[in-house]
């Protein structure tokens, strides 16, 4: 894969090179290894400070591995990342510790984070007396009261546990903790899947005006492509552990050049009776191949409409296409009507 | 008459907390070959509507209060669910109203193979031997797009991917031509993909069997593509009821409107700022008076907070269009204009 940062950026806050994860499989007696499942096998890509890359695709592709790998939740196999010039990937315990202050994470499901028996102000302070940022009690009230406010809960709440809370609230609370840190970088992985249409619109317009007020650069990875266009400057998609495409948003959903990412497009229900009746929908067979086993050259080759003897056999290089869009496929540039 | 009509259906549940109103007077039809979509949140009461239809609210805590269910067959025969024995309705189920879930998993049993729960569906509603009832399984699961369904028959449920699963379900629940098909969330559980095949098997099944369909979610983009008309519920009523282009094209309850302005669509540019439905949804066991939803809208007069308002039709073409809401001319453009 290349080396290249995108074009025209100045150095950018995360860089990916050739991240690959790899679960090792085990059988028998002994537990001996007999394959490997590569959840996530050679993904590259940056994200410019204070932007948004969407990494989106549907389940098994590896988006929320590469998420948890990025923060050393789980180990990567090889490959890089650098966050603001420090290398992720070799970094001892210590050193990882103090990293983290750097990236957080935002979950799917903010219960199943929070501690039930600890208030919120307690879960909330707790941060930031384990990295020292705050003195004493008072010095943290004050901040993490700020810090509430921010995500548009009164100190009223402080005091309360999480059971107490809807889901929209704690997902404010889980956001909250993510941004105790001042971290640079915000890992979101689904972040509003979990919430109802009319509270998801809530938290994904907190997000985008956290991100102006803090300069906050942002990972969203989420399978709703609606969400991911509304928030995101640059979308990768992923298929079975690689990226197939990764383009600037508008470019993306105007053109997609991967016949993955085309079908993907053209299976989203849009909200709109008469636009939907008008689509012509690009029939895609089948399901995801297991991981454990994906097919050789190109993964997408066993449902791929366009399949070519080569596809069977090579697997594309993700290659620049135009200026920042990028595709996987051996199919010349792809025309769409 | 259409195929069923549902009339002032109550359905409550008692708890220590006090008396959950989780359906609370709705009223709705569908006819044969069409597609009603019921949208709503959690807690709209939308997934307890489906099980009263089939009589399957566990009882305690649930229990329903109050309503008809006029179920009609193709000689124009009326019967009123709510009325007939559980022997009765234990008959209807599967054999004239069939429904599928969310998850398929938990309705398929995971120790019996495939071919011995469809099997069991055919002798028992129809009476028929083992043989013949095997090979109207396969050439059903053919139907819903199995390959070599003749060998996947005897698979187990867990041999078998989510997609193939939600088939295998789908091919159960049309296995005794039904005549009513209720599906409750059928592809959220699955990639959209995915998604897309199961919803355009739904749809060529009701075409070439004439079902009717009710086709329950809270995906507003799966209703735009399936549904022919729409009831858009919350807090166990029905808050707006109509044709589904009226409905997208030209809602007149806040709520629907709100819905439709909080949603970001993959066929918009980035825009700016969703508009989100300010709040949250109300317990429903402690329901504000009045209107429900009045603490969530700006724009609400003094007399949404003391009743509940009638239902209110809009004059139009085709299939009634109907709305309950106090507040006189609101529409998109209007909550737009007062947007800005």
């Amino acid at each position: 894969m290349t080396d290249k940062a995108a074009p025209g950026e100045a150095t950018p806050l995360l860089s990916v090179r050739d991240l690959a994860v790899h679960f090792p499989v085990r059988r028998g007696l002994l537990q001996r290894q007999v394959g490997s499942v590569k959840a996530v096998d050679g993904v590259s890509f940056d994200v410019a400070k204070g932007s948004t890359l969407g990494l989106v695709g549907e389940s098994g592709c590896g988006k929320s591995t590469t998420g948890r790998a990025l923060l050393r939740l789980v180990e990567p196999t090889s490959g890089s990342a650098r966050l603001d010039g420090i290398e992720l990937f070799t970094l001892g315990s210590g050193e990882l510790r103090k990293a983290r202050r750097q990236m957080q994470m935002i979950f799917q499901d903010p219960y199943a984070s929070l501690n039930p028996r600890m208030t919120i102000l307690d879960t909330l302070s707790e941060p930031l007396f384990l990295h020292g940022l705050v003195k004493g009690r008072e010095e943290a009230l004050s901040q993490v009261s700020a810090l509430m406010e921010k995500v548009g809960l009164g100190p009223a709440y402080l005091r309360r546990y999480p059971h107490e809370f809807s889901g929209g609230q704690r997902q404010r609370i889980g956001i909250a903790r993510a941004l105790a840190l001042s971290p640079k970088l915000v890992i979101a992985d689904e972040p509003v899947s979990a919430l109802d249409v009319s509270i998801q619109a809530q938290i994904v317009n907190l997000l985008g005006s956290l991100q102006r007020d803090l300069g906050l650069t942002y990972v969203f990875i989420a399978h709703d492509l609606a969400v991911v266009r509304h928030l995101s400057q640059e979308i990768a998609v992923m298929y079975l552990g690689r990226i197939v495409e990764r383009a600037p948003t508008q470019a993306l959903f105007e053109q997609p050049q991967h016949p993955y990412t085309q079908a993907l497009l053209s299976a989203i229900p849009i909200p709109d009776p008469k636009a939907e009746r008008a689509r012509k929908r690009l029939p895609l067979v089948g399901e995801v191949p297991s991981p454990l086993d994906p097919p050789a050259g190109c993964h997408f080759h066993t449902r791929c409409p366009q399949v070519m003897d080569r596809c069977r056999k090579e697997a594309p290089l993700l290659l620049e296409r135009s200026p920042g869009h990028w595709a996987a496929c051996h199919l010349e540039a792809v025309k769409r009507d | 008459m259409p195929l069923l009509t549902v009339k002032g259906l109550q359905t409550h549940f008692f708890t220590e907390e006090g008396v959950v109103r989780a359906v609370d007077g709705i009223s709705f039809e569908v006819g044969r070959g069409e597609v009603l979509g019921i949208v709503g949140e959690s807690g709209s009461g939308k997934s307890v509507t489906s099980l009263s239809l089939l009589r399957l609210v566990a009882d305690p805590p649930g229990r329903i209060v109050a309503g008809e269910m006029i179920l009609e067959d193709e000689k124009g025969h009326q019967e009123d669910l709510m009325k007939v024995s559980e022997d009765r309705m234990r008959a209807v189920r599967g054999d004239r109203i069939a429904m599928i879930f969310q998850d398929p998993m938990t309705s398929l049993n995971p120790y019996l193979r495939v071919s011995e729960q469809l099997i069991e569906v055919l002798e028992i509603h129809k009476g028929m031997k083992r043989k013949e009832a095997r090979q109207k399984c396969v050439e059903m699961l053919e139907a819903v797009g199995i390959p070599a369904p003749a060998s996947r028959i005897d698979d187990y449920p867990h041999q078998l991917s989510g997609g193939m699963r939600q088939r295998v379900m789908i091919a159960m629940a049309l296995l005794c031509d039904p005549d009513l098909l209720i599906a409750d969330e059928p592809t959220t559980a699955l990639d959209v993909t995915v998604q897309a095949q199961i919803l355009e098997l739904i749809q060529d099944r009701k075409e070439a069997l004439g079902l009717g369909v009710i086709l329950i979610t809270h995906d507003l983009g799966v209703i735009a593509k399936m549904a022919d008309r729409v009831a858009v519920m919350y807090a166990g009523r029905i808050v707006e009821e109509g044709p589904v282009d009226t409905i997208f094209e030209d809602p007149r309850h806040p709520y629907t409107i709100g819905l439709r302005r909080s949603i970001p669509r993959i066929d918009d540019p980035r825009g700016g700022e969703l508009v989100p439905i300010p709040g949250m949804p109300p317990s429903l066991a402690r329901l504000p008076p009045g209107c429900p939803f009045h603490p969530r809208y700006a724009h609400a007069i003094p007399v949404c907070k003391e009743r509940y308002p009638e239902a209110r039709t809009i004059p139009g073409e085709g299939a009634p269009h109907v709305v309950r809401c106090h507040v006189e001319g609101v529409s998109l453009d209007a909550d737009r204009k007062a947007a800005s």
